[in-house]
């Protein structure tokens, strides 16, 4: 199979599309894409829980369409680079369905990012986003807050390009993970494969893997964090192979952007550096004194192995996580569920489906791995691809291993989902993935082109070039739908109530509106649209975060007892002139919101604004000013 | 319009030659050459003009077009400083990233120093140019004396 993926494209078989055919195929490619993004754009909704709940009818068959209309550009002669740019539209498809489809982006972490990242953008704040209570050790690790990184990267850009914040944040992981992601994928197959196209194959099958389209979806410092890990894979691998001080420095460089974009993918990146200049030291090594080098190698990966829990348990120093090793959960699993976790991880509670579409490119790319080292053992002195492929597989292992045991042996994690470790994991399996399909259709169209040998049956020769083109047409089909079926897989099907158009313009209004500083006592999804306009703790507009016990302490008080002595009690926080109290309907339900404004009415406090959605009251704004006395 | 294809010296070609003359290969050799610091010089002036932007103007168009004109000058100056054996593409596309890793990091320290106004931002771009344009003289510096010194054992 090596030799046939690495003949993949050499033959003529591959010439089945003339360059008129491809210029046309390509024009039909770039029209189907632009009516998947128009698609995209006639879903985007006001008020919507999931994307799937809005979605046009039409765009899963047109994505797959698109799909398959890129794979069978992929699969023709068509020079690699104008292959890379249109799979990076692709990708960039991908990825940007909540900030096309909502009206700000996935709820959560990346909205409360955006609410501290304002403020850095409005130079409300100097010297970096505060941490809280600082110690020398919280104010160095402070520094290193992949928040801080992010931070000044987007606001760098934003000002640049001179366009909204708001719109610069949601869509700068996206466009990055869209346009970065595929080349590097590109480039760490090529690393250890010859053949281009078995490298720009890998770059599209990297949307296999629902976690890398998940993770490519919302602007958050881990996924920051993980585009640079990517490109610090191929650093790393580029390292392995080349002398010198560029290499070392362009590993080095990317490395420490890596560890300040997020905590997570610094350690794992620390791991590989270790693991890569111990491999380097071990291939220099090995001809003189084989069983230390082999010991050292092993000694290596062990460290590198142990350095994502020791470093998680050690943040207990500077944060308030109280992250330890326990052996608590397994105490609560049977031992089929232990066996189970162990051999499946978090797919045994997914569906079959689910289980399938999250664990066979991973299993395929696995199986790569173990046959292109078995395969690199017996063929002999290819090195490159034998050393490229020991450190992936190593650091493969590293991540399966280090997801078990934060999985089942670690609690109080600083993160809720072990399951974003599986990034690091298919980031290092997708070349192999690429590598199995490759090889798998040269050998397919091997068979075909031997029937097509048999010379004595002229037909038959004719029934063989179709068969071919029939054979890449089924292929191409079968990894569209393989693709389609993950990115509906990666998107959620079920989730809150998105912030909605009408808030985002409740919180406009108010900001358009008001001469004097202000306080805002709202929920947390107001918290959110909030910060998202005006940035969280800001000192003239002021929104709780959403993190904070003290803004969702008074917004339940209100709810309780609407009184304007809490909203005198809320101005304390900035030495407001202005409270804000703001309901919404669809968040505390009619009875509820009805009930809210009868007591609003009752106790004197007067209403500001109320907002419509269809025809029906959705939000209103409650208003107290002091005036000095 | 016709001043400035005189003063190009596109007057002088057949159309085939022009087009030749502004394929992106050609585009990147004149960066990469950087006469005279013309290109470094280029770069400084648009970070002064999104430093405008940022102050007065407030346009998506100028700032658009000025940062793109910024990314395109200092990727290729980073590109081919680091990734000469690649492909014009994706030398362009390397370039870029490394140029967004050191925008980050040099905007990161600044912001963690003090903050991120409209004047920090544009020394980070200044500084950013001045990186960008020194490695490029650098590499091309070790790439002559790569060449003087085998040119000299071929002599011997």
């Amino acid at each position: 199979m090596v030799a046939e993926a690495d003949h993949f494209s050499k033959g003529p078989n591959r010439r089945y599309v003339n360059h008129r055919h491809l210029h046309m195929l390509e024009l039909l490619y770039s029209f189907m894409a632009v009516l998947s993004f128009y698609l995209l754009f006639l879903s985007r909704s006001e008020e919507v829980h999931t994307v799937w709940e809005v979605m046009h009818p039409a765009f899963i068959p047109v994505f797959f369409a698109t799909t398959v209309l890129l794979l069978a550009i992929i699969f023709s002669s068509e020079q690699a680079e104008h292959k890379l740019l249109l799979i990076i539209i692709h990708s960039i498809l991908s990825h940007v369905f909540f900030v096309v489809i909502f009206p700000a982006g996935y709820f959560g972490a990346q909205q409360a990012t955006l609410g501290k990242t304002r403020l850095v953008y409005d130079n409300v704040i100097f010297d970096g986003i505060p941490l809280g209570p600082e110690t020398i050790l919280v104010q160095a690790f402070n520094w290193f807050r992949g928040i801080n990184f992010q931070a000044a990267l987007s606001v760098v850009l934003a000002r640049m390009f001179g366009i909204d914040f708001f719109w610069g944040h949601l869509f700068f992981v996206p466009l990055m993970w869209g346009t970065f992601v595929p080349v590097t994928a590109f480039l760490v197959t090529r690393a250890f494969c010859e053949d281009k196209n078995v490298s720009v194959l890998s770059s599209l099958l990297v949307s296999l893997f629902p976690t890398s389209i998940i993770w490519g979806t919302y602007s958050v410092k881990n996924s920051l964090g993980f585009i640079f890990f990517f490109c610090s894979l191929y650093f790393i691998l580029k390292y392995l192979f080349t002398s010198g001080p560029k290499a070392s420095f362009l590993m080095m460089i990317s490395s420490f952007a890596t560890v300040v974009s997020h905590p997570l993918t610094g350690i794992v990146i620390v791991s590989l550096v270790l693991l890569a200049i111990i491999l380097k030291n071990y291939e220099n090594e090995k001809a003189k004194n084989p069983l230390s080098a082999k010991i050292s190698l092993l000694l290596s990966f062990l460290i590198s192995t142990s350095l994502l829990p020791l470093a998680l348990v050690s943040f207990r120093l500077v944060s308030t996580f109280n992250t330890n090793f326990s052996l608590d959960k397994l105490y609560e699993l049977s031992p089929t569920q232990i066996v189970g976790e162990l051999i499946l991880g978090q797919c045994i509670d997914f569906s079959l489906g689910g289980a399938l579409i999250c664990s066979l490119a991973p299993l395929v790319g696995f199986i790569g791995m173990i046959y292109l080292l078995r395969s690199g053992v017996n063929a002999g002195p290819d090195k490159t691809r034998r050393v490229s492929t020991l450190f992936l597989f190593m650091g493969f292992l590293m991540v399966l291993v280090d997801y078990r045991i934060l999985r089942l042996f670690m609690v109080n994690l600083p993160f809720r989902e072990v399951d974003r470790l599986w990034v690091f994991r298919d980031f290092m399996a997708t070349p192999f993935v690429a590598f199995v399909v490759s090889g798998i259709v040269a050998s397919l169209q091997r068979i075909t082109s031997k029937l097509g040998r048999i010379r004595a049956q002229f037909l038959f020769s004719k029934l063989s070039s179709a068969s071919r083109a029939i054979l890449i047409f089924a292929i191409a089909i079968l990894l569209s739908g393989w693709i389609t079926a993950s990115v509906h897989f990666a998107y959620p099907h079920q989730g809150p109530l998105q912030t909605t158009s009408y808030e985002l313009e409740a919180v406009k209004y108010i900001e358009t509106n008001a001469n004097e500083s202000y306080v805002v006592i709202s929920d947390l999804w107001m918290m959110y649209a909030g910060g998202m306009i005006v940035g969280v703790h800001n000192p003239r507009a002021y929104y709780f975060s959403t993190s904070e016990p003290e803004g969702v302490a008074l917004f339940n008080e209100m709810k309780m007892n609407v009184s304007i002595d809490t909203m005198v009690e809320a101005m304390e926080y900035n030495n407001a002139t202005s409270a804000y109290f703001i309901i919404e309907e669809p968040r505390l339900g009619e009875e509820e919101y009805n009930r809210i404004i009868q007591q609003a009415q009752l106790n004197g406090l007067q209403t500001y604004k109320t907002f419509l959605y269809r025809g029906e009251e959705k939000l209103r704004i409650f208003h107290h000013k002091e005036f000095p006395e | 319009m016709e001043m400035a294809k005189y003063k190009a010296g596109f007057h002088r070609l057949p159309v085939s030659r022009i087009e030749n003359k502004i394929r992106p290969e050609n585009v990147e050799k004149a960066i990469v050459r950087d006469k005279n610091l013309l290109f470094t010089i280029f770069s400084y002036a648009t970070a002064f003009l999104i430093f405008i932007n940022i102050s007065v103007v407030h346009s998506s168009v100028m700032g658009i077009a000025a940062s793109s004109v910024y990314f395109l000058i200092n990727a290729i100056f980073l590109g081919s400083t680091f990734f000469q054996k690649e492909d014009l593409f994706l030398r362009f596309i390397l370039g870029n990233l490394l140029l967004i890793v050191f925008l980050g990091l040099i905007s990161w320290v600044v912001m963690m120093i003090y903050n991120l106004d409209a004047i920090r931002s544009t020394m980070v771009l200044c500084t950013v140019t001045t990186l960008c344009s020194f490695m490029s003289k650098m590499a091309k510096y070790d790439i002559s004396i790569e060449f003087r010194r085998n040119e000299s054992n071929l002599k011997h």
